[in-house]
């Protein structure tokens, strides 16, 4: 079980990072999710032993992180956002370095790992010549190599194609079991299907930390649909706020945040993940 | 899947730190071009003595070509300039480069100890220096074999090459290390201050280490045993090898009256023939600590490491911009508004002259960037006008040189460096005529500092005036096609630097030095041979870029 308690991460420059922010996370695939700038990666780095917290405490199975980091290390895979790769090594080099780094030297184990990301048949290429995806699904292997118990990934899907991102999303998946998974983003569709809890942050601070089934009841009766004209979704789309909007014959499809009803033709509407991130985010003060 | 056994030891990690180092350095196009030039190099070093020239004399006769004399009279150059200087150089940025791609932070989320990644570092250094130098071995033990006098004894070579350029070996990868950990000396700046490094520790111990020099009067008739050719205490910090190289030449020939390096002989004059060169008892101690000196400073290094913290890799960014250059272009930013207005002349340019409004932007976004250099522009101008005839070839000419060199080391990889290839791209003409834009646009600049020396010379002298244009046309050419073929400031800087020292140290003797005009001793071959060079430079950025285009794009 990860613990984190009351953690505070404030730069030299006076910005804080993360405020105060606590989280018990047990196993499964926990979604970080958040625009950009909320403190997600800070907060990643933190756990992942990068960088030390300010104020505040992070165990792991009743073990201080902060003083004993190499029990954490030992027991983690970490993928960093825009990760890269060297410039002349082979996918089998790139991940024979990770994993003599972390004490694997199973020759096995790393071809294993190849396979499992669909790698296995260019492990002899060099990995700068790899696209986006491949590169990232390297930087997975390389995360998995240790067996972790803990795999943090940030923001892994970023600049991925929808094919490449369905791919790794499967893989995220499917290694889920059994660890616990923190996958930091800010798109929902990243943690839709595989989430079985949601850290919602907004301006270096918790604001939700449930399962996606009670933040999306938590949006329950504030998700309204309605028909508009152009003119008019134009005018609303200031002084609602507009979760989704599709221009049709009839009209403008939208739908609308609200705790209340906005307009008199809007019915209520079924939220969606999207929905409950948007209303979390607008409507709810830190957890 | 299978159970995994993890063994983290320490020498297991180290040792894959440098496996990937030595990889990735041994799979680059450029480290094949080095072993290709440490070829030719070997060649030129060892000339054929029937050619007139020989690579070590005492007064006017040649030494007998032996492994000992060929051991001794080549290691010097070697790992005085090659390892010492250029090593420093060629081991580029590998803390940068996990910054970069970002792999650190995985590296710091590992059980690995931050000095277990600075030995990895420091070791990898070493086996990179070092089959450098088996293979710079390799070369002249075959040019032995081609011009050798007597059979060839390679464990004189290996113990000879080994006494001078480990040590140095040894320096230059902590140097490496302890410059690139340190945040003010692990850009541009720290380039140049290896320089002064390696020029004191170069000639500092060779110098002072003379303890039985003697005038030029009595060189000729000192007797052999007056010559005590003590080891003097800055014999210990004889990293290079040269101290020691000069003791035992002495040594052996009895004469302070010697001289390394590929150079003319009087073929008249039988050859002098040396004996066996060893590691007199004396020697074992100055040699030893001339290898270790410098390793206490990895603690430094390791101190001032950032283990990829994000706060401290900040810090040390904004510590980088603090850096005495940096901090005086923020300073001096309101300048960069007396630039805002020369924009205006890249409106007056007709649009269809597309290369010509990119080559005017370019110059005056150099300008913009560096303020600093329109402060310095004006005390070069004033210099120039104001000095002393005497001072002005010796002094400011020089120093405007070396301003060029700063300003114009990372002309042609700015947009690399930050990413905007692709953006540059886009402008037409740009991606096809990459190298000349990059060229005209240094020209202009270069032209813009030498323009009031450039008037000044040719008022007193044409063809002096002459030499200075090409001299800097010459720099220009280096700064885009060392900058396009390497993709770093380092090598030009590092080349640029010792060349100006040769130069000056030369005072325009032999007149091929004389490249522009410094000393009034170039001649209209001298000033041939630097535009055929330009071309040469050029032409070869322009092959190389045109091949990484169609390679990348």
């Amino acid at each position: 079980m990860l613990n984190i308690q009351s953690v505070t991460k404030r730069f030299a420059s006076g910005v804080v990072g993360v405020d105060a922010l606590s989280l018990t996370v047990d196993k499964g695939v926990i979604g970080l999710l958040g625009p950009n700038g909320a403190g997600k990666t800070t907060l990643i780095q933190m756990i992942a032993t990068v960088t030390k917290p300010t104020s505040g405490s992070i165990t792991f199975n009743d073990v201080d992180v902060l003083k004993t980091p190499d029990y954490m290390r030992s027991r983690l895979g970490f993928l960093p956002q825009d990760f890269g790769v060297y410039d002349n090594l082979t996918a089998l080099e790139f991940l024979t370095y990770f994993a003599a780094l972390k004490g694997v030297h199973d020759k096995r184990r790393i071809m294993e790992l190849l396979e499992l990301v669909n790698l296995h048949s260019v492990a002899h290429r060099i990995a700068s010549t790899f696209s986006g995806g491949m590169r990232q699904r390297l930087g997975i292997a390389q995360a998995l190599v240790n067996d972790p118990d803990v795999l943090i990934v940030d923001e892994p899907t970023a600049g991925l194609d929808p094919e490449e991102r369905i791919r790794l999303r499967n893989v995220l998946s499917d290694i889920g079991g059994g660890k616990i998974v923190i996958l930091s983003t800010h798109i929902v569709s990243d943690i839709e299907a595989i989430a079985t809890h949601i850290a919602v942050m907004a301006h270096s601070r918790l604001l939700a930390y449930a399962t996606p089934e009670e933040l999306l009841s938590s949006a329950s009766g504030a998700v309204w649909e309605a028909v508009v004209s152009s003119e008019d979704f134009e005018r609303l789309r200031t002084t609602l706020k507009v979760s989704n909007a599709v221009r049709k014959p009839d009209g403008v499809h939208i739908r609308v945040l609200s705790p209340e009803r906005p307009m008199n033709n809007a019915s209520q509407a079924e939220p969606n993940l999207e929905d409950a991130f948007l209303f979390t985010l607008n409507y709810r003060s830190a957890a | 899947m299978n159970p995994i056994n993890t063994t983290n030891t320490t020498f297991l990690r180290i040792q894959a730190i440098v496996k990937a180092d030595f990889l990735l350095r041994f799979r680059r196009t450029s480290t094949l071009l080095l072993f290709v030039v440490m070829c030719g190099l070997a060649y030129l070093v060892l000339p054929d003595p029937t050619s007139g020239r020989t690579f070590m004399k005492t007064g006017s006769q040649r030494v007998f070509y032996s492994s000992d004399a060929v051991a001794v009279g080549t290691v010097a150059q070697f790992s005085g300039i090659f390892i010492a200087l250029f090593g420093f150089y060629m081991l580029g940025s590998t803390i940068r480069r996990d910054v970069d791609t970002r792999t650190g932070f995985v590296l710091a989320a590992t059980s690995m100890r931050s000095w277990e990644y600075i030995a990895g570092k420091f070791v990898g250094n070493i086996v990179f220096l070092l089959a450098l130098t088996v293979g710079y071995v390799a070369a002249m033990m075959i040019m032995y074999l081609m011009r050798g006098e007597e059979a060839l004894k390679p464990f004189v070579f290996l113990k000879i090459y080994f006494l001078c350029s480990f040590p140095s070996i040894i320096f230059v990868s902590v140097m490496a290390i302890v410059f690139e950990t340190i945040p003010f000396l692990a850009g541009k700046i720290g380039n140049v201050v290896y320089f002064f490094v390696w020029a004191a520790i170069m000639t500092v111990p060779a110098a002072m280490g003379d303890t039985d020099r003697v005038r030029d009067d009595e060189k000729e008739q000192k007797p052999i045993q007056v010559l005590k050719n003590e080891v003097s205490w800055v014999s210990y910090l004889d990293a290079t090898g040269l101290a020691y190289c000069i003791g035992q030449v002495k040594e052996q020939t009895g004469s302070n009256n010697f001289s390394m390096g590929n150079s003319p002989f009087d073929a008249s004059k039988p050859p002098v023939y040396m004996g066996s060169i060893g590691v007199p008892a004396k020697w074992v101690l100055p040699r030893f600590v001339s290898t270790v000196f410098a390793m206490p400073l990895l603690l430094i290094a390791l101190a001032a490491f950032h283990r990829f913290d994000p706060v401290r890799l900040k810090a040390s960014a904004r510590q980088d911009r603090r850096n005495i250059i940096a901090a005086l272009n923020i300073w001096l930013k309101p300048i960069s508004k007396a630039v805002q207005s020369l924009w205006a002349v890249v409106g007056v340019i007709p649009v269809r002259w597309t290369f010509a409004r990119s080559v005017a932007a370019e110059a005056l976004m150099t300008l913009s960037l560096y303020p600093v250099s329109i402060i310095v522009w004006i005390a070069i101008t004033g210099a120039s006008l104001l000095t002393p005839s005497d001072s002005f070839h010796g002094a400011v000419l020089p120093i405007i040189f070396c301003v060029l060199t700063v300003l114009l080391a990372d002309i042609a990889i700015r947009e690399r460096s930050k990413g905007m290839t692709a953006l540059l791209f886009t402008t037409p003409l740009l991606r096809i005529h990459f190298v000349w834009w990059k060229f005209a646009s240094a020209l202009v600049l270069t032209f813009v500092f030498l323009a009031i020396p450039l008037c000044r010379l040719l008022l007193l002298n044409v063809s002096e005036g002459a030499s200075l244009a090409i001299g800097g046309i010459f720099l220009t050419a280096c700064a885009v096609g060392m900058g396009v073929m390497t993709g770093t400031t380092k090598t030009f800087i590092g080349l640029t630097m010792m060349f100006f020292y040769v130069v000056m140290d030369s005072h325009g003797q032999p007149p091929e030095f004389d490249f522009a005009g410094w000393y009034g001793t170039a001649t209209t071959s001298v000033r041939g041979m630097y535009l055929l060079l330009t071309s040469g430079v050029l032409l070869v950025a322009q092959v190389v870029y045109a091949w990484r285009l169609r390679q990348r794009f």
